[in-house]
């Protein structure tokens, strides 16, 4: 049964959202544990500087439109997978959250503002998991993980508060942005990472 | 935002934006957890006078309240449809009003049932995504961007960076916004037509603006880290703001009057379930 959007539905959903941070957190260990060339943060002012240009870029991002096949689709969370993927979890989960904040203010808050906090702990989490299985599987898999998680961790709780039948509705648009916003983040990290190592052709200094 | 922000010589505009804040969670918290339409009817029009002496331009919202208006009427059926009320208020919260699908069509029996319950526990769930709406429309409206921003720095718990990354990257945003229609005006001139095409096609154009336009933000990250480190960001955690707010007689009166009213009202909803449905 619905829990409704009362206290008791909020409460339930912010719970949900506390349990979304400790799975990014537990995820986010294994990670730093397991590559800390490529995890572990130092937070110096670069890190601060790249998380507030991305964080900008993401609030820009929600600007640019893709007219979809359900919905016109925002590349707002694509900044949160980029940084995920090129500068390690606690960057990518940082610029996620903050960068959700600031499209969604940009936007008026239109997606009901005591939701808020529970987007950014789902969005941080979702860039985390994603990152997780791309890293230990492959970019696709993470695509297809990070979009199933992004759809149930946002439309969950509305779920759980208002019942299914609304969901359905939205579902559509929801898994396609989903899936536009991960394939963009973590290929133009993975396309900018092999721009980093890949040798300079030879061609390119026999012209000069 | 809804509204955008307008510099108006208004008793709500010269609020400290702390106080503005603080109203609009105290606006959102009643409206969390009070439950009947006509407790929240009149929350919400403690909103609208409020909006009213921001001299708010309400036409400007005209757009999104119809929108709000369908989405509305959705919740109702859904809500009458599907939910169950444990009601205090109510004396039949079980009566069914109508059928969805109703049973004068030939042939079909009536089905689908909205109960008077979930019907206006419907209505009150429209009426507080409205209140938000309109409690969040007017501190926009009233409060300019970079004030908001301020506000979150100068929160006591949340670390400076945090408001510095979060003031930062709104300013940051319009730059970004230019260098984006820069890298589209480039693809254009070379015959690029971003409206054309199948979806995945679209999708590949868009991702040729967003390759370089990450590729340019980590260079102007690392230029702003230099900037930010030859002026000792980090260096001292005693930090001072350009603009200072200072509390007048009028701003602690929203203050109290504003945390009073959450105070006692959520109190009176724990206690004696007045405000519940």
């Amino acid at each position: 049964m619905p829990l409704g959007q009362g206290a008791l539905g909020l409460s339930v959903c912010y719970a949900l959202a506390i349990g979304y941070l400790v799975l990014m957190w537990l995820i986010g260990k294994v990670l730093t544990r397991q590559y800390p060339n490529e995890h572990k943060v130092e937070w110096n002012t670069r890190t601060i500087a790249r998380i507030t240009i991305l964080a900008a870029v993401a609030g820009a991002g929600a600007m640019i439109k893709v007219p979809g096949p359900a919905a016109t689709i925002a590349l707002d969370a694509a900044a949160g997978y980029f940084a995920a993927a090129y500068f390690g979890w606690p960057v990518g989960a940082t610029v996620a959250a903050i960068g959700c904040f600031i499209a969604n203010a940009l936007g008026g808050f239109a997606s009901w503002l005591p939701m808020l906090p529970i987007y950014l702990a789902a969005m941080a989490f979702t860039v985390t998991l994603a990152v997780f299985v791309q890293k230990k599987v492959g970019i696709v898999p993470a695509i297809v993980v990070g979009t199933i998680a992004n759809t149930i961790t946002c439309l969950g709780p509305w779920a759980l508060m208002i019942g299914p039948a609304l969901m359905i509705a939205i579902l559509p648009s929801q898994l396609i942005g989903s899936a536009v916003n991960a394939a963009v983040g973590l290929t133009v990290a993975a396309a900018l990472k092999a721009a980093q190592v890949r040798k300079r052709p030879d061609w390119m200094d026999q012209d000069q | 935002m809804i509204v955008e922000y307008e510099s108006k010589p208004t008793f709500v505009h010269r609020l400290d934006p702390r106080v503005k804040l603080v109203w609009m969670v105290c606006v959102i918290l009643v409206s969390v957890a009070w439950t009947h339409p006509l407790y929240l009817a009149a929350l919400g029009l403690s909103v609208v006078a409020f909006g009213l002496v921001a001299k708010t331009p309400w036409a400007k919202l005209k757009g999104v309240a119809s929108f709000m208006l369908v989405v509305a009427a959705i919740i109702c059926l859904i809500q009458g449809a599907t939910y169950s009320v444990n009601s205090v208020t109510l004396r039949d919260p079980e009566r069914v009003l109508f059928h969805l699908v109703p049973g004068w069509v030939p042939g079909v029996n009536p089905l689908i049932p909205v109960r008077v319950g979930g019907f206006v526990y419907g209505i009150a769930m429209s009426l507080k995504i409205f209140i938000v709406l309109l409690a969040v429309a007017i501190f926009g409206y009233a409060t300019s961007p970079s004030e908001m921003v301020q506000v979150i720095a100068r929160i006591p718990f949340i670390p400076y960076q945090v408001g510095f990354v979060l003031s930062t990257a709104w300013k940051f945003v319009p730059v970004v916004q230019v260098q984006m229609r820069t890298l589209m005006d480039a693809h254009r001139s070379r015959g690029v037509d971003f409206e054309q095409g199948t979806f995945p096609q679209r999708v590949k154009k868009t991702s040729a603006i967003v390759l370089p336009l990450f590729a340019n933000s980590l260079t102007m990250a690392d230029t702003m880290a230099l900037a930010m480190e030859a002026r000792a960001f980090g260096h001292s955690k005693r930090f001072t703001f350009i603009r200072p707010y200072t509390m007048s007689t009028g701003d602690w009166a929203v203050l109290i009057a504003s945390l009073g009213v959450a105070i006692a009202c959520i109190v009176l909803m724990v206690t004696s379930r007045l405000g519940a449905i």
